[in-house]
């Protein structure tokens, strides 16, 4: 990392780190708006100086953002702060900061801890940059989704349990964080579909793959199952609530298993289609 | 010296507290009345539904003839209700302020960690300001006052949760609904705490429906609480629509029996539907709340929820009073100080006075050749001199002053005073120019105004 970069990550993890601790105080106790314009301002820091060190990354050290788990986990976080920065505002929903600022400072960190792998597909780049985006923009806002389907589980057990005292003052309403998770699912979910549908049509070009990218296929169509039922038996449905909760969180569980099953790749396999690529130009140039 | 006078929910019942109330006019006229007697310099008052007090300071060199503080404001309200006197508290000095800083922080609320009584308290302190009763030592005390309330409110959870059912209840369903503008409540019965927590509700920008089996009992209630009216026969609809139910009824069977409910539910869909049973015996099915999305409360819960918000604030007091303590403590010391200051800056104009005179003469003497510039430098001797001289003493009394006890401070700030004949130029709280009571502003409307109304006067709950 240069000197720009590593100011870059210094504000972007200050950021998150400040924004996350106001957004844990306005979820113990109903939060001044001073200190919530200090959240956001620290959250919006945070968020440019993210989208600086990714930019960085892709297009000055050129790094490969396509075959990049670097860039996949970093941008993942940042999607998710990027929509949390939109949300909070919109639904009055300061306390999901108390997670999602963290997630993405995660992230962030985590991605400095990841190499790029060695293996680029042969596949054409600007439909690879295209799936990789999509998915990635998918990810981030069913994180969103994920973290307000769990605040949800709590508020209505609590609420059920008749135990309003074990609740922060400064949680958002049951209704908020339902209506919440759902909009977000809606955002993510044509991503995803993109995401799925390009990621079939490259498995199939690769002639077929390892059984690790079958079975990452295969969660990619469980997830994209699961989010799409939630997405009927709530929107077209109508139907609401905990059940709608626990689907969503399931499907982002998927999703994250999907996210770990990359994490892993380079480390235990090595896909069937990069060899039989490499072996076709082997012999042609022979 | 400052001194408060008053009464309140703990001291006197509301039958004798509805017969002292003050509106602004009043307060004029008894101010007026009070600086009149000679004892009372400035004067604020505090009027709310639980409690009356009269904050004072007492007049700078006020004479031998004047009553003393508390006793000026005492006769005052005794002399327009004798009825009250055994239900009088006063307190002085430091115990006024402590009482002060208390009822800012709303550690003296009949519900402790309530909002009003601080807005109250500045509305009383404003009015006072803008007749011009406050001076110099009120207009130091007064702010202390807001600065403990603050720090209370701040640092303690004083003020959380709700203490009342009817509050817990509206609280929970902004817990479920968010702004509860623009969703719709009923209330089934016409129960009298039902019929407050439809207010609430109202209050809060709901759309409320009062349910009642008779059209002539329950519309007029409707009507007074802006709501719409429905027959008992209706309530299949209402249940579809609302997001709030409140039932206080006197029915002896279940009106929301599991059977009918689970139908209902199933046709809201999954929407959240909060219900409120006030009415005993109970109106709700209690199976009912084990329909996912429904949140049932009775009134036993509500009152658990309340319970455990007041028992929360009991801790909470604790803590408030440690920071009561610790503003009073602070203040007091810095008074202390600012009382000794005066005593140290006359020491030194006595001495360099002193010098001064002695070097005058050794200048139009021995020392009349001196350039100017020499000349300067032995004043610069003389005054460095000086400084070295008193800064021990200088020092010592002023941490002395602030130390917390600060009697023996004093007492070596009066033998200064007396050993070098002093003329202390006094603290502000004896000196400073007392703010003309502007008796123009009392205008003869006032001074014959009949008794306000209790309804005209600020509220404390």
């Amino acid at each position: 990392m240069d000197a720009a970069a590593t100011i870059a990550f210094l504000i972007a993890v200050i950021g998150y780190t400040v924004a996350s601790t106001l957004f844990f105080g306005a979820l113990l106790r109903r939060a001044a708006a001073s200190s919530l314009r200090v959240a956001r301002g620290a959250l919006l820091g945070a968020v440019v100086a993210h989208a600086g060190l990714i930019v960085w990354s892709t297009f000055i050290v050129r790094h490969d953002p396509v075959g990049s788990m670097q860039f996949a986990v970093s941008a993942a976080g940042w999607v998710m702060a990027a929509g949390f920065l939109w949300a909070e505002p919109r639904y009055q929903v300061h306390a999901l900061g108390a997670l999602t600022g963290p997630i993405a400072l995660a992230l962030l960190v985590l991605a400095q801890f990841l190499s790029t792998p060695a293996w680029a597909p042969p596949i054409s780049r600007f439909w690879l940059a295209l799936h990789v985006t999509a998915n990635l923009l998918g990810v981030g806002l069913f994180l969103l989704a994920g973290v307000a389907s769990a605040f949800y589980l709590y508020v209505e057990r609590s609420l059920k349990r008749k135990n309003p005292g074990l609740l922060p003052a400064g949680m958002p309403a049951l209704d908020s964080l339902d209506l919440l998770a759902f909009r977000f699912l809606i955002f993510g979910y044509p991503f995803l579909t993109f995401g799925i549908v390009t990621g079939g049509l490259f498995f199939s070009e690769l002639g077929g793959a390892g059984s690790a990218s079958l079975g990452r296929a295969v969660l990619g169509y469980i997830s994209w199952l699961f989010l799409g039922t939630v997405l009927v038996w709530r929107g077209a449905l109508g139907h609401r609530g905990k059940k709608s909760a626990f689907g969503t969180l399931a499907g982002v569980f998927c999703v994250l298993l999907l996210l770990a099953s990359y994490l892993v790749r380079g480390a235990v396999e090595e896909p069937a289609g990069h060899v039989t690529f490499e072996r076709e130009l082997g012999s042609q140039s022979a | 010296m400052i001194a408060v006078v008053g009464f309140s929910h703990h001291t006197a019942p509301i039958a004798l507290r509805e017969q002292f109330t003050l509106d602004e006019a009043r307060e004029n006229k008894l101010a007026r009345t009070l600086v009149g007697t000679g004892a009372v310099g400035e004067i604020f008052f505090v009027s709310t539904c639980n409690r009356v007090e009269l904050y004072a300071a007492a007049q700078r060199g006020a004479g031998h003839n004047a009553p003393p503080l508390t006793a000026a404001l005492r006769e005052a309200i005794i002399a327009e209700s004798p009825a009250l006197g055994p239900h009088l508290y006063e307190y002085s000095g430091s115990a006024a302020l402590r009482h002060l800083f208390r009822v800012a922080s709303s550690l003296d609320s009949m519900v402790v960690g309530e909002a009003q009584i601080l807005g109250q308290l500045k509305q009383g302190y404003e009015r006072a300001v803008a007749r011009g009763s406050v001076g110099p030592i009120l207009g130091q005390v007064f702010p202390q006052a807001l600065r403990s309330a603050k720090r209370v409110r701040s640092e303690t959870e004083i003020g959380a949760g709700q203490v009342s059912v009817p509050t817990v209840a509206v609280d929970l369903a902004a817990r479920i609904f968010g702004n509860l503008k623009g969703h719709r409540a009923a209330l089934v019965g016409t129960g009298e705490m039902g019929q407050m927590v439809g207010k609430l509700l109202r209050d809060q920008g709901a759309r409320l429906t009062v349910v009642g089996r008779s059209e002539e009992r329950s519309r007029p209630i409707a009507e007074r609480l802006g709501a719409e009216y429905r027959s008992i026969f209706d309530l299949g609809d209402v249940v579809r629509a609302a997001d709030v139910i409140v039932s206080s009824t006197s029915s002896e069977v279940p009106i929301f029996p599991l059977s009918a409910m689970t139908g209902l539910h199933r046709e809201r869909r999954g929407r959240s539907l909060f219900l409120i049973d006030l009415a005993v015996p109970r109106d709700v099915d209690p199976r009912v709340g084990d329909l996912e999305g429904v949140f049932l409360y009775n009134i036993d819960d509500l009152s658990s929820a309340a319970q455990a918000s007041r028992d929360v604030r009991a801790l909470e007091a604790e803590r408030a009073q440690k920071i009561v303590e610790e503003v009073l403590f602070d203040f007091e010391k810095r008074k202390s100080a600012a009382q000794v200051a005066p005593t140290i800056k006359a020491l030194r104009d006595r001495a360099r006075e002193a010098f001064s005179i002695e070097l005058e003469r050794s200048l139009r003497g021995k020392l009349r050749d001196l350039q100017p510039e020499q000349r300067a430098a032995v004043e610069r001797m003389i005054d460095a001199g000086v400084n070295r001289l008193l800064h021990a003493p200088s020092t010592r009394l002023r941490e002395g002053a602030g130390s917390g006890e600060p009697e023996e401070a004093l007492e070596w700030a009066r033998a200064l005073t007396e050993l070098f004949e002093l003329e202390p130029v006094s603290s502000p709280e004896h000196t400073s120019a007392f703010p003309p009571f502007e008796e123009e502003r009392v205008s003869s409307d006032d001074l014959s105004a009949e008794r306000a109304p209790a309804s005209l006067t600020a509220k404390e709950t």
